[in-house]
């Protein structure tokens, strides 16, 4: 399967990588009450994220619903990764798992060679907060906070408070080309700078792992376009692993490496263009 | 993950801002409870002190010895209580000073206009100190007054006479009765007297007078001051075994003030009690009040819980966070709660025309039980946020 051959090539990038994985874990310093989840970086560039067997079942009723039927699936520290499906394909259900905020009923997830299934509510919070970031298609940022305190909230519950989370904030702020809308509130800002402010969130806490949910489904495609743009600078320069989820072929066409859901299965992306390296050529993101 | 405190408080504050009107409204009944508990208390506590200093005027350590026996021979009756009983009785130990009384009605004559009842008391020297009356002018009943028609006048009795176009200056002639006094003091405004007369409204006569002119021709009374330190109980024990050896078909009765201040003392307790359970059941009502608005503002917002917890929020994080707003809720309407008791207090106060005084105590314990009633109330309601699964929370609206 390309994404392990891709997790494996990238391993040759292993010291970035795990710089930066050991940077995600630096947070944890900060906390306070003694209770760490420190997360391990990749061993010798194994896969950030991987996915083995899970299956993930609803009972609706007396009617069990199987939405994912053995996902199998590796992120690469570093990785630029399109997962793609028609809707009810089981995209949310499987972000849902992968973000951690919801376990399978079946099969493993392991974050830098440890098994989420061990872990308890609250270190799968920590885990969410220090090594994953999440971006989504209506951007949920929280409408009472500036631009600036919506960035700083995923510091705040490491604990980091007044001006060093402003700071690194107004930082990330500035990533995003977003610096002079610290101020403004998210009613005040158009969908694709909504999505900056959003995606700054995402990163504030250098994680590992950004996981986007259709990040251009809401928006135009030229704005579009700017975030999936935003997307891949990202990768490259900071060597963040981005897992974008996404039903349109223009999007995937801009990743790295692409596979499709289908039917609760993963399978070897289907008319997708190989790993594009000249992302340029893509028609259009977004609808 | 711990979010710093006083990031909750600001955080707390900014969302019950941004609740506005309908948090306000489930406040109202905080308010209306912490208010009714601080003003009940305050006004409690200022009755009870008012109580206290007119009973403390009087004096806790005084007696008043009453002759309560049923005699078939009223003639008896003089012989039964009289000097050599008094000075008897200022020697006991536990005793400090006696002063005897004996009272009757007469009419006072204000020359042609009808006549106004009045009360003649007849004292001693001893009665001055004992009820601590102070003069306006001339000079108080004296030993050597024996049996000469001298009067001293209360204050009401005193601006009566002046209100009549009669001066009522020492050396006056005053027809009380049959008998024409001659008035040798005038009486500041006084407490009561024995057998809660109103020395205002009497006129004051030489006892040893009193006792041969007088309708009863009697001592009705002793008003005793026991010795320092002396429980009134031991006092009364030893008054009735005096008078069981010198005089065993006599029957008196002791009363001290002590016991109708305890009595008091007691009902006030019940009645703070009272109260208290009425504040009690209006802040459980508004805390339910409360509860509500927190429910419902955890069910606004589940779709920000969701956000914060796949930001990383723990669920105590998100317990804390509407905890502290369900607090800070409720100190805004414990201290308008106070602001309102304390208002209510002091007008209720105003008008029975008592001394203000402002209780700390119960404005302290006011705010403090709605804090408590907040802690206690939003927990629930804190708990359910904390529980929601974080993406059924996303997947609304």
């Amino acid at each position: 399967m390309n994404v392990l051959a891709t997790a494996r090539r990238q391993a040759a990038r292993g010291a970035r990588m795990v710089r930066t994985a050991l940077h995600a874990g630096s947070g944890l310093a900060r906390r306070k009450g003694g209770q760490r989840s420190r997360q391990a970086a990749p061993i010798d560039g194994g896969p950030l994220l991987r996915l083995s067997g899970v299956v993930k079942r609803y009972a609706i009723g007396p009617v069990e619903t199987e939405v994912l039927r053995g996902v199998d699936l590796d992120v690469g520290a570093g990785g630029l990764l399109s997962i793609m499906g028609e809707s009810g394909s089981g995209k949310s259900t499987l972000l849902n798992i992968m973000g951690l905020l919801d376990r399978p009923t079946a099969g493993s997830i392991q974050v830098a060679g440890r098994n989420v299934s061990a872990m308890s509510d609250d270190e799968l919070s920590d885990t969410r907060n220090q090594s994953i970031g999440f971006v989504f298609q209506a951007f949920r940022l929280l409408p009472r906070l500036t631009a600036l305190e919506n960035v700083a909230l995923p510091l705040t519950y490491q604990g980091i408070d007044g001006v060093e989370a402003r700071e690194r904030a107004q930082g990330m702020l500035r990533k995003v080309a977003m610096g002079n809308r610290s101020d403004h509130r998210p009613d005040q800002l158009s969908g694709g700078q909504q999505q900056r402010v959003a995606i700054a969130r995402a990163l504030v806490a250098s994680p590992a792992l950004v996981l986007a949910d259709e990040p251009t489904g809401a928006l135009d495609p030229n704005t579009g376009r700017e975030i999936m743009q935003l997307f891949r600078e990202l990768n490259e320069s900071d060597g963040i692993a981005v897992v974008i989820i996404t039903h349109d072929r223009a999007v995937a066409r801009q990743c790295a490496e692409n596979v499709d859901l289908v039917d609760g299965r993963i399978t070897a992306a289907g008319g997708v263009a190989p790993a594009s390296a000249s992302p340029e050529t893509a028609e259009g993101a977004g609808e | 993950m711990t979010m710093p405190a006083a990031t909750h408080a600001r955080e707390a504050a900014r969302s019950l801002r941004a609740a506005g009107q309908r948090t306000l409204l489930a406040l109202t009944g905080i308010v209306i409870g912490i208010g009714a508990v601080i003003a009940l208390l305050t006004v409690g506590d200022i009755a009870k002190s008012e109580a206290h200093r007119q009973f403390q005027s009087l004096g806790t350590d005084m007696l008043s010895l009453v002759d309560v026996t049923r005699h078939r021979n009223s003639l008896k009756l003089t012989d039964m209580l009289d000097a050599t009983d008094v000075a008897d009785l200022e020697r006991l130990p536990t005793i400090k000073a006696a002063a005897p009384f004996t009272m009757d009605s007469t009419e006072l004559n204000l020359g042609g206009r009808p006549q106004q009842s009045i009360q003649r008391i007849g004292v001693t020297a001893a009665f001055r100190s004992m009820y601590d009356v102070e003069l306006t002018a001339g000079r108080f009943i004296t030993p050597f007054d024996n049996r000469q028609p001298f009067a001293v006048l209360g204050a009401n009795v005193a601006r009566t006479l002046l209100e009549s176009g009669m001066a009522p200056e020492v050396g006056m002639r005053l027809q009380l009765g049959e008998g024409i006094f001659t008035v040798v003091g005038t009486l500041a405004t006084a407490h009561s007297g024995p057998l809660g007369t109103r020395l205002d409204d009497n006129v004051l006569i030489p006892l040893e007078l009193a006792l041969r002119e007088l309708a009863t021709k009697r001592l009705q009374g002793i008003t005793l001051r026991t010795a320092p330190d002396v429980h009134y109980l031991a006092a009364t024990r030893e008054i009735q075994d005096h008078f069981r050896f010198t005089a065993p078909d006599l029957s008196v009765r002791v009363d001290s003030p002590v016991p109708i201040i305890e009595q008091m003392e007691a009902q006030m307790r019940l009645f703070a009690l009272l109260l208290g359970a009425v504040g009690g059941i209006s802040l459980v009502v508004g805390g339910f009040g409360v509860m509500n608005a927190m429910l419902a503002s955890v069910a606004e917002r589940r779709l920000e819980i969701g956000i914060r917890r796949a930001l990383g929020a723990r669920r105590s994080d998100v317990q804390r966070q509407f905890l502290a707003e369900a607090v800070l809720l409720c100190l805004v309407g414990g201290m308008l709660g106070a602001l309102l008791g304390v208002g209510a207090a002091a007008i209720i106060s105003a008008v029975a025309n008592w001394t203000w005084q402002w209780s700390a105590t119960a404005v302290v314990l006011g705010v403090g039980t709605a804090c408590a009633a907040g802690l206690f109330f939003g927990l629930y309601p804190a708990r359910q946020a904390a529980l929601l699964d974080p993406i059924a929370a996303m997947r609304d609206r």
